[in-house]
């Protein structure tokens, strides 16, 4: 086990988002957002040994939060039958997260404004509404979201700024 | 919709969707207890400020200690073949002699050892104990001056002199000098033994 300063410095950084990605995939419901964001963050304190700020520094925590949402979700016999059928694995979890996010904000959410934007975030192709959500919504600078997903800072940016004009158009 | 609206529109959903004090103050409080639990080495005594300091104090203490018995081993002529720091004097004497790398250097060494050993030698005979060991080894000390003897440097002007030294050393009986009389006086010899 690593220090114990060095953990309550990573749960500091990681707190918000973590529970900010949790809320808005399991229907906004804070009761709900709060139990799995303890139960991700007493796993993450299981495993810190395995954690390597030097590889990425959100990744590792942001794997294990979706691990855990796709299995609250099974667990409440809400199958994500789409997600299993798929077999190549980054597909899947984009797809997954498309789901969890469609059906939180879209379906669970009374607010008009909020529904809208679940209806402008499903116009985006995967990958860029998975860039937009990091940035904008769930609140991760453009260098995390780069390492979490394996792209340069500036190749995030472009890419963040072209789905934005590109849903410009579209709407 | 515009982008900019887009943008301003998510950043307010985020902004909502913030955890509460209460329950960050909860969730620490469990992870903190967990941490404590398994007993985090940064809480362990070993891992401490001051257990490190006080192995760094005691560290240096023996270092310095090390080389003040050392020093005194080395130079005090009452370390003898019967004291605990012979061995320690004669690792010394052993780097001391292989560190020598000329002829005259050599020499110089067997000379100021020769000179050592009969220092101990006198100690040895004031407390009535036996010379038998130091006077081989002073024996065995000229057997190699002899031999280095042989190779001195020639063309230094240093040799005529350091030869007239060996000579007068080699010259002189394998038996130390008999002890001072006044060394003899405030020596602790018991006083029956000194009227026998």
């Amino acid at each position: 086990m690593r220090d114990a300063r060095e953990f309550e410095a990573f749960y500091r950084r990681h707190m918000d988002r973590v529970y900010r990605f949790l809320f808005f995939r399991c229907g906004q419901d804070r009761a709900i957002a709060e139990d799995l964001t303890s139960d991700v963050f007493l796993k993450a304190l299981d495993h810190f040994d395995a954690y390597d700020p030097s590889i990425s520094r959100s990744a590792w925590i942001m794997t294990i939060a979706r691990n855990h949402l796709i299995n609250f979700w099974r667990a409440r016999k809400e199958t994500l039958s789409l997600v299993e059928e798929k077999t190549d694995g980054e597909e899947a979890i984009l797809e997954a997260d498309r789901l969890l996010l469609a059906r939180s904000l879209l379906h669970q959410s009374r607010d008009v404004a909020v529904r809208e934007l679940a209806w402008l975030l499903g116009l985006l192709p995967a990958k860029d509404r998975e860039l937009v959500t990091m940035h904008y919504l769930d609140g991760y600078g453009y260098k995390d979201v780069a390492a979490a997903v394996g792209m340069t800072e500036t190749a995030v940016k472009v890419a963040v700024h072209r789905a934005l004009k590109r849903l410009r158009s579209s709407v | 919709m515009n982008s900019w609206l887009f943008r301003a529109r998510l950043r307010l959903a985020r902004r909502r969707a913030v955890p509460s004090r209460p329950f960050r103050r909860r969730l620490w409080g469990r992870l903190s207890a967990t941490l404590q639990a398994r007993r985090v080495p940064s809480s362990v005594w070993y891992r401490t400020r001051g257990f490190r300091l006080a192995i760094s104090s005691f560290s240096s203490l023996a270092v310095c200690a090390s080389f003040a018995t050392g020093a005194y081993a080395y130079a005090s002529p009452t370390v003898g073949p019967d004291s605990i720091l012979y061995p320690v004097k004669r690792q010394i004497e052993t780097v001391e002699e292989r560190l020598q790398r000329t002829p005259n250097a050599k020499a110089e060494f067997y000379l100021k050892t020769i000179r050592k050993r009969e220092s101990e030698a006198v100690v040895e005979r004031i407390e009535h104990k036996s010379t038998r060991m130091t006077e081989a080894e002073i024996k065995s000390l000229k057997t190699r001056l002899r031999t280095v003897s042989a190779k001195l440097d020639r063309d230094d002007p240093a040799t005529a002199d350091l030869e007239v030294r060996i000579r007068r050393r080699l010259e002189k009986p394998d038996r130390g000098p008999r002890p001072d009389a006044t060394l003899l006086k405030s020596s602790s010899v018991p006083k029956d033994r000194n009227r026998r």
